[in-house]
């Protein structure tokens, strides 16, 4: 059965990657005929990447963008092997079939902020046969891929499966293997991420080889690089740097999750599960963009990342929630988890004449007609025991307050009343009348000690530490 | 003329070019994230694990540049048909003995090992061979580079006694004097 909502992460993807005016002319240009669609796309991305990346090389050099974003020997002549990233669904990462079998480091790349690019080759597994294994390369034609030259659709057109050599210090207990499927790059040691031994070697001369589907430096790459690059979460890379619709925010997939910036927040990281529950709890338009990285380490096992408009968290004994906009600030101002509240067991929920969100131990509610108020412990406790909103008391019109032996909130048409650290118990109608008439909690009937009761006719009943009010 | 460094020796025919070197270790960025890192990531200990850098022997028909990759690049672009250039590369006596590096004692050259891609980047006309190999404890690589596959007959010859020549010092001896390979 349909339930007419939209998949979360189809929502998300809605929000960021909704074709812009750039792609809809791509669309209609490539409708026209002669060119793919995806061949403009990839060519306009690039010039755009070349302006981002190394925009006084590509604006007064007689060069194309592509060699500026792919650098050089980007054609299969050169005799380089293709980037993983350009064969491998965008994903900078070894291909089904290929293992990390080696590495080594070039200096000063643009790519990793001037400082050391280390490149990993993908060889092929011998899946097919065993033959020509003397010298450690089996036959081409037990390869696990085929030679093939890169696709002219993107400006890394390297050779993809043809070079039959390996660096040797990753995964040093396959003895035979096939050729060079492609090439993995990282800013992070890759004996750091992978199974390779710190023996390092050198060829500065691939430092800015390249692929347009491979995220540049900035403080994305930079954040990336401080988690550990392929050893966080985050795992590889899984396209370059896209922007959303808007053009407020940027942002990098990795197989692990994703990484977000804006001039406002900065770099952020997310796993896969954090992004799915974002995209869920409405994404940027209800959260805003995060604010920094997830901490761990918070009561109960619990966990919280903040965003622009609020934070989603979890704990051992909680599901994943949001609290975003005037909930966000009620909750943080009342101490968060930590706090009369603890931690949210459920979203926002609309009501007929306001919203509520409730917590472990309370909620944060409103109406039309009332103020912002919190609802917590014994008041929550009383309150959803005489029906909450729909009950006779309504809805709060203040937060608790002190009395001098105990504590009270005031609600539309009654009130909760309850001896210090003791269960509070609700007032109403003409017993709360008359009560009040009396003195209210400071006069001779005291604290009341349970609900007041309908009698079923027309009168109400309320017990109270020194007596009881029927009226 | 013998070339000795690092434990490791071969004899260079006259108007040959060789060098033995070992690149100075990066101790300037032990976890290698340095002043890159945003404020605020700690790097995990496990970060702390340092690179090492073993002796690369380069031989060549031609003279070999300062600023050769480990594996020729720089070097053998430039071979004419007539030249050679070996690399010996070491990997650590960790590595040795096993897996890649099981098989022992330095490989014997032959015209048939040749192919015109086996190298990291295919260079058209160029052929090479690559073997991994281990002597007394150490763990190497074997690159040979041919300026030409269709005379690699007249060629691998030579590099075949550059080979040969090759005397390793094993790693226990290294270690004795306090040397880490």
């Amino acid at each position: 059965m349909s339930t007419g909502r939209t998949d979360p992460s189809e929502a998300l993807a809605e929000v960021v990657e909704r074709p812009t005016g750039l792609v809809k002319l791509i669309d209609r240009l490539s409708r026209r005929g002669g060119v793919s669609r995806r061949g403009l796309l990839v060519g306009a991305a690039v010039a755009g990447s070349a302006l981002a990346t190394d925009p006084k090389a590509y604006a007064l050099m007689p060069q194309t963008a592509y060699a500026t974003i792919c650098g050089p020997g980007n054609t299969a002549s050169s005799g380089w092997t293709i980037f993983c990233a350009t064969v491998n669904k965008g994903v900078n990462g070894c291909p089904p079939g290929s293992f990390t079998a080696g590495w080594w480091k070039a200096a000063d790349s643009s790519w990793c902020g001037g400082g050391y690019r280390y490149i990993v080759d993908c060889n092929a597994k011998c899946t097919k046969c065993s033959t020509g294994c003397a010298d450690h390369i089996c036959d081409s034609k037990c390869w696990n891929c085929s030679c093939t030259k890169g696709s002219t659709a993107t400006c890394d057109q390297r050779v993809n499966c043809c070079n039959a050599f390996r660096y040797g210090q990753c995964n040093t207990q396959v003895k035979c293997s096939g050729g060079v499927h492609c090439r993995v790059v990282s800013c992070v040691a890759p004996y750091k991420w992978d199974n390779c031994s710190t023996t390092s070697f050198r060829s500065d001369s691939t430092a800015e080889h390249s692929s347009p589907y491979l995220p540049a430096w900035g403080p994305m790459e930079q954040l990336y690089t401080a988690m550990g690059a392929q050893k966080s979460y985050l795992r590889a890379s899984a396209g370059p740097i896209r922007s959303t619709v808007d053009g407020t925010a940027k942002y990098v997939n990795y197989t692990g999750g994703r990484i977000w910036w804006t001039s406002a927040t900065g770099a952020s990281a997310m796993s896969s599960f954090v992004l799915e529950r974002y995209a869920a709890f409405g994404g940027p338009s209800r959260l805003g963009y995060p604010k920094g990285a997830r901490t761990t380490g918070l009561t109960d096992g619990g966990w919280i990342q903040l965003f622009q408009n609020g934070a989603m968290v979890d704990s051992a004994s909680t599901s994943t929630h949001s609290v975003h906009g005037y909930r966000w600030g009620m909750w943080r101002d009342s101490g968060r988890e930590n706090g009369p509240l603890k931690y949210p067991v459920a979203e926002m929920e609309d009501l007929p004449d306001g919203w509520i969100q409730r917590f472990q131990t309370g909620c944060t509610v409103v109406s039309t007609t009332t103020p912002r108020c919190l609802v917590h412990n014994y008041a929550w406790l009383a309150w959803v025991a005489v029906g909450r909103e729909k009950g006779p008391l309504g809805y709060p019109t203040s937060d608790r307050a002190g009395l001098t032996r105990g504590t009270t909130q005031p609600f539309q048409h009654g009130g909760l009343w309850g001896l210090a650290s003791r269960p509070m118990f609700a007032v109403w109608g003409a017993v709360l009348e008359a009560w009040l008439a009396a003195g209210g909690a400071g006069g001779s009937y005291g604290f009341p000690t349970a609900h007041v009761v309908d009698n079923g006719d027309g009168t109400l009943t309320g017990a109270f530490e020194n007596g009881a009010i029927t009226a | 003329m013998r070339r000795i460094g690092y434990g490791i020796s071969v004899e260079v025919p006259v108007g040959w070019s060789a060098a033995i070197v070992r690149r100075a270790a990066p101790a300037d960025d032990p976890s290698g994230f340095d002043a890159r890192a945003p404020q605020g990531i700690a790097p995990d200990p496990g970060d702390l694990v340092t690179e090492r850098t073993l002796p690369v022997l380069h031989v060549s028909t031609r003279p070999v540049p300062a600023t050769v990759g480990d594996f020729g690049s720089g070097a053998v672009e430039s071979l004419g048909t007539e030249d050679v250039f070996v690399a010996l590369v070491e990997y650590g006596s960790d590595l040795a003995d096993a897996g890649l590096f099981e098989k022992q004692g330095v490989p014997r050259l032959a015209p048939s090992q040749f192919g015109p891609h086996r190298m990291p980047r295919d260079i058209v006309g160029r052929s090479a061979s690559q073997h991994f190999f281990s002597v007394g404890g150490r763990a190497f690589c074997l690159f040979t580079v041919l300026g030409s596959h269709s005379r690699r007959m007249a060629t691998v010859p030579r590099a075949a006694a550059i080979a040969r020549s090759f005397q390793i010092v094993p790693a226990a001896t290294m270690h004795a004097r306090g040397v880490r390979v």
